[in-house]
């Protein structure tokens, strides 16, 4: 059935459609009026919601909110995790830590930040803006150290011994050498951390004890009060800039980030 | 503690480089553990009355806890076994189309749904007055909402291996295109055909094996996310039996505080399970190359 | 790697061991002009239930902006039931933290007992509060939080009882008690259901009441009491669960769930805790026109909901200066408008200026809710908190997961 030429460019088309037609649906949604069992299409489309947001609303500031944590998880454990993995790369015990940095990194993060909860409590940390960071660092930084850790290759490590003999400090070795060669991957590595921040939902409802509102919370709070339109262009706002991302680049979408 | 750490490193930025990764990434796992079995022995919390097994008695002979654990199993594998054979049509009948164009731009666009944003699609679409519900009513399949298959919070997870599929299928299509690349298949297919193999037994025989054996960690890395995935099986799935996250953070916040112990016990053994999954992966020789120089 | 294990766990055995430093809590002392004087430029965390958009759009869109300009109180308030609060507050405490994530809570009931019993709650202040002079603290209903006197741990917010809806348009004759209802889901398989949240238990515990008969749960909890019609009522529902939405093998996980599935149509009953939300259902466009509220027989639970301060809160001015406002008579009078929240009033009439009893009297009375005296003649007094915990479980072991 799908040899035939007519028959496999329409199930090309189905695929497309399946595809694409849950970001036209949460759009949609989004801009519905009334939109209740049977019918198939929204009694009238509103711009309002989308309108209100540009005001200063409450999802206005959990977009912000989002934004500043994942840049910042991003930012911190893409240059953390660089920087690590070539100490653990070069260290005889390489495989162990390569091995121990998936644990944390495939751990259901809601188990993870339940059972690490006290600690956040005890460090002052739980509830905060930087708990709520640290707590995705610890799933985002391993995440990063894993994706670095083929990076250092023995052709890596002589390039930065010549370049130390050549004169050159460790600031300069890595500014002038190893940044610039391991750009594409940093690029890959700044994304896709902010991909698991800016879709952490499980741990920062924990760690973050409700009090810090980012859009996955609000999301879920939409739901719980059966508010669907709300609920959908807060998902619109969540799916939206990644796949503004997808026209740029594809790759920085596509690595394993779970 | 610097004192008995430097002996372990060769200079400062080492030093800290690797401390830096035992305090991220080390630390808190070995922490968490610590206080989940301290917890679950009565040491500490707040209405606890001093060490005792009585909890890990009652929480493993709870029919309810060994229900999860096999859910969990359940769920995660359906899913991947689902996602396997979706990707590996999909990649290989659609190679060519996917690699460029709409389509190619059309099977990356689930990798940018969050999986509360496919939880609350799914809901929307499947429930029994969602879309499909509606479409179904209005050409008549239907007389009432109520006739419609229960496809979320239904018995089988049959919404909550839909949403994971989903998220999954486009992951892996694209991975198997890489690696159909990466491996030369498309040579090995050539000599294959040239002694006279058919294109079924090529599948069979060649590709299929090479692909998944190549993604046998990648494969089970997924199955071990897809068991502690939390969002997805709170919004699609039902009040019993439930998947191991939602267990752990329902027992955790339960009116009867009694309960705790067996939240923190049921993460323990996810965490033990989890350790027991990769331990065995680690030992596999697929993965090795990747850790190994 | 020894080393490093032995100061690992040196650090948790110091941290586990260290104690919560004291404050001094000079409150007491203050007068209320000294504590909004205090309050003022406060942050105030408050964790309350947000699953209805009434009540959400009430405290972010009127009461949060009121506190702010009013007394500089910046309120900010966050997700979460009775169990989540309780959970927060008890590892606050199992930690030994000295200050508190969240400084008012929304609560009631079970929550209230078990906030008690931990020692979470501040108090008593409610006496500090200058509108507690207004407070309907005779009503029974309003003085008694499930059985438990509120001492001035917590304050008076709304009070409310739990009412059945219908669609007056497809059902004609809805189940007025235990056997009616019986008949009905036989009759109309499918279209019931019970949701696995705070009203659905409220409902089991009218059920509860109507096996055992007027006052028999009154008072302590009591187990054999407990056992005997417990089982009973377990007995009941397995046997016209067949008979529910999606056969019961499963039940919605809240009451907005259960109303959407109302609204969609896939069940033609639904509930509430407030008896005035087929009101403000309907005004919002939600509940069609045809809804229509009744009591059960012989009777429905009434009871109130409160705010109290966590007693490790650093805010602990702000929070009394919030509460204050939550229960001022223009905050009062505009949450118990239909079309605002509908949320009944805590305040007593007689002792309000007269001016505000013939406004609070010309409330738009709720056109389609229970009548006001059929309220009063069919209120059932709230069970002890441990029936509530209790049927939350068992509901889940012998009926759920039958």
């Amino acid at each position: 059935m799908i040899s035939t030429g007519r028959a496999r460019t329409f199930w090309v088309k189905v695929l497309i459609i399946t595809l694409l037609f849950p970001v036209a649906y949460l759009l949609m949604l989004s801009l519905a009026t009334q939109w209740i069992f049977p019918s198939v299409l929204p009694a009238s489309l509103t711009l309002d919601r989308w309108s209100t947001l540009l005001g200063a609303s409450n999802l206005f500031g959990s977009l912000l909110l989002s934004l500043g944590i994942a840049l910042s998880v991003a930012t911190i454990s893409t240059f953390a995790g660089f920087f690590s993995s070539k100490h653990l790369a070069y260290h005889p015990q390489r495989s162990l830590w390569i091995r121990l940095s998936y644990f944390p990194f495939v751990l259901s993060p809601v188990i993870y930040a339940a059972v690490l909860y006290f600690y956040f409590i005890k460090l002052d940390l739980a509830g905060s803006f930087v708990g709520v960071i640290l707590g995705q660092l610890l799933i985002a930084y391993p995440y990063s150290v894993i994706l670095f850790s083929g990076f250092w290759s023995e052709r890596i490590q002589q390039i930065e011994k010549l370049t130390q003999t050549l004169g050159g400090s460790r600031w300069q070795i890595y500014r002038r050498v190893l940044l610039p060669m391991a750009q594409g991957l940093l690029l890959v590595c700044f994304f896709q951390t902010f991909l698991i921040s800016w879709f952490e939902y499980g741990l920062t409802t924990i760690i973050g004890v409700g009090k810090v509102q980012t859009l996955t919370l609000k999301v879920f709070q939409y739901i719980n009060e059966a508010n669907f339109y709300n609920a959908a262009l807060a998902s619109s706002l969540l799916v939206l800039p990644p796949i503004i991302l997808l026209f740029f680049n594809r790759k920085y979408l596509f690595r394993q980030r779970w | 503690m610097r004192i008995s750490e430097q002996k372990l490193f060769n200079n400062k930025a080492e030093g800290i480089g690797i401390l830096l990764f035992l305090v991220l990434a080390v630390l808190p796992l070995v922490l968490g553990i610590i206080y989940a079995l301290l917890y679950s022995l009565g040491v500490i919390g707040l209405v606890s009355d001093g060490f005792t097994f009585a909890y890990w008695q009652r929480a493993l002979s709870d029919a309810e806890f060994w229900l999860s654990i096999g859910y969990t199993f359940y769920i995660a594998l359906a899913t991947i076994g689902l996602t396997i054979i979706l990707s590996l049509f999909l990649s290989l009948y659609f190679r060519k189309e996917l690699r460029h164009g709409l389509p190619g731009f059309a099977i990356y666009v689930p990798l940018a749904f969050p999986a509360i944003v496919v939880a609350f699609l799914f809901f929307q679409l499947l429930s029994q007055s969602g879309l499909f519900a509606r479409i179904a009513f209005q050409l008549r399949l239907i007389a009432d909402s109520s006739v419609f298959p229960e496809l979320v919070n239904d018995p089988f997870g049959i919404g909550i291996i839909g949403a994971h599929t989903f998220m999954a299928t486009p992951f892996f299509t694209l991975y198997f295109m890489n690696l159909y690349r990466q491996a030369n298949l498309k040579e090995f297919r050539q000599v294959a055909e040239s002694l006279g193999a058919s294109a079924f037994e090529q599948l069979r025989r060649i590709v299929v094996p090479v692909l998944l054996k190549r993604a046998f960690p990648t494969l089970t890395l997924y199955t071990i996310f897809v068991m502690g995935s939390y969002e997805i099986p709170l919004i699609l799935g039902r009040q019993t039996p439930q998947m191991m996250s939602v267990l752990v953070i329902r027992k955790l916040r339960r009116f009867s505080l009694s309960t705790i112990p067996e939240a923190y016990i049921t993460a323990i053994v996810f965490i033990a399970i989890i350790i027991a999954l990769l331990t065995v992966l680690f030992k596999s020789k697929n993965f090795s190359y990747d850790l190994d120089r | 790697m020894k080393t490093f294990l032995k100061y690992l766990l040196i650090y948790i055995f110091l941290i586990s061991c260290s104690s919560s430093s004291k404050q001094q809590d000079e409150l007491t002392d203050l007068d209320w002009e000294q504590i909004t004087q205090r309050a003022k430029g406060q942050t105030v965390n408050m964790m309350m239930w947000q699953g209805d958009p009434n009540v959400n759009s009430y405290m972010q869109n009127y009461v949060a902006p009121a506190v702010q300009k009013q007394y500089g109180v910046d309120l900010k308030i966050a997700s979460g039931q009775g169990n989540t609060i309780v959970s927060i507050l008890m590892s606050e405490l199992e930690a030994g933290k000295s200050e508190s994530e969240l400084d008012l809570v929304w609560i009631n009931g079970e929550t209230f007992y078990q906030l008690r019993e931990i020692d979470a709650l501040y108090g008593p202040f409610v006496s500090k509060l200058p509108n507690s002079k207004y407070l309907d603290l005779d009503n029974p209903f309003i003085k008694y939080d499930f059985q438990q006197p509120i001492n001035g741990y917590e304050v008076p917010w709304g009070n409310v009882q739990f009412a059945m809806i219908y669609d007056s348009a497809r059902v004609q004759d809805p189940p007025q008690n235990r056997q009616q209802l019986t008949e009905y889901v036989k009759a109309h398989p499918g279209s019931f259901t019970i949701p696995n949240d705070f009203t659905g238990m409220t409902f089991l515990k009218s059920l509860l009441i109507d096996f055992a008969g007027p006052s028999t749960l009154d008072g302590e909890f009591d187990k054999e009491t407990y056992q005997q019609y417990s089982t009973q009522l377990w007995e009941y529902l397995n046997r016209i669960k067949p008979y529910f939405w999606k056969e019961g093998k499963t039940f919605p996980s809240s009451v907005s769930a259960m109303h959407q599935l109302f609204v969609n149509g896939e069940i033609k009953l639904t509930m509430s805790n407030n008896d005035a939300e087929v009101d403000n259902k309907m005004l919002e466009g939600l509940f069609p026109e045809t809804a229509r509220a009744y009591l059960l027989q012989p009777g429905t639970i009434q009871n109130s909901h409160y705010v109290g301060i966590p007693v490790k809160s650093t805010h602990k001015a702000s929070a009394m200066v919030v509460s204050n406002f939550l229960i001022s008579l223009k905050a009062q009078y505009r949450k118990a408008r239909p079309d605002v929240w509908g949320d009944g009033t805590v305040l007593a009439r007689e002792k309000l200026p007269d001016n505000w009893q013939s406004k609070f009297n010309d409330i738009p009375r709720q056109r389609y809710a229970p009548s006001q005296d059929s309220l009063q003649k069919y209120a059932l007094r709230e069970l002890a908190p441990k029936y509530m915990s209790r049927l939350y479980e068992d509901f889940r072991t012998e009926v759920i997961q039958q």
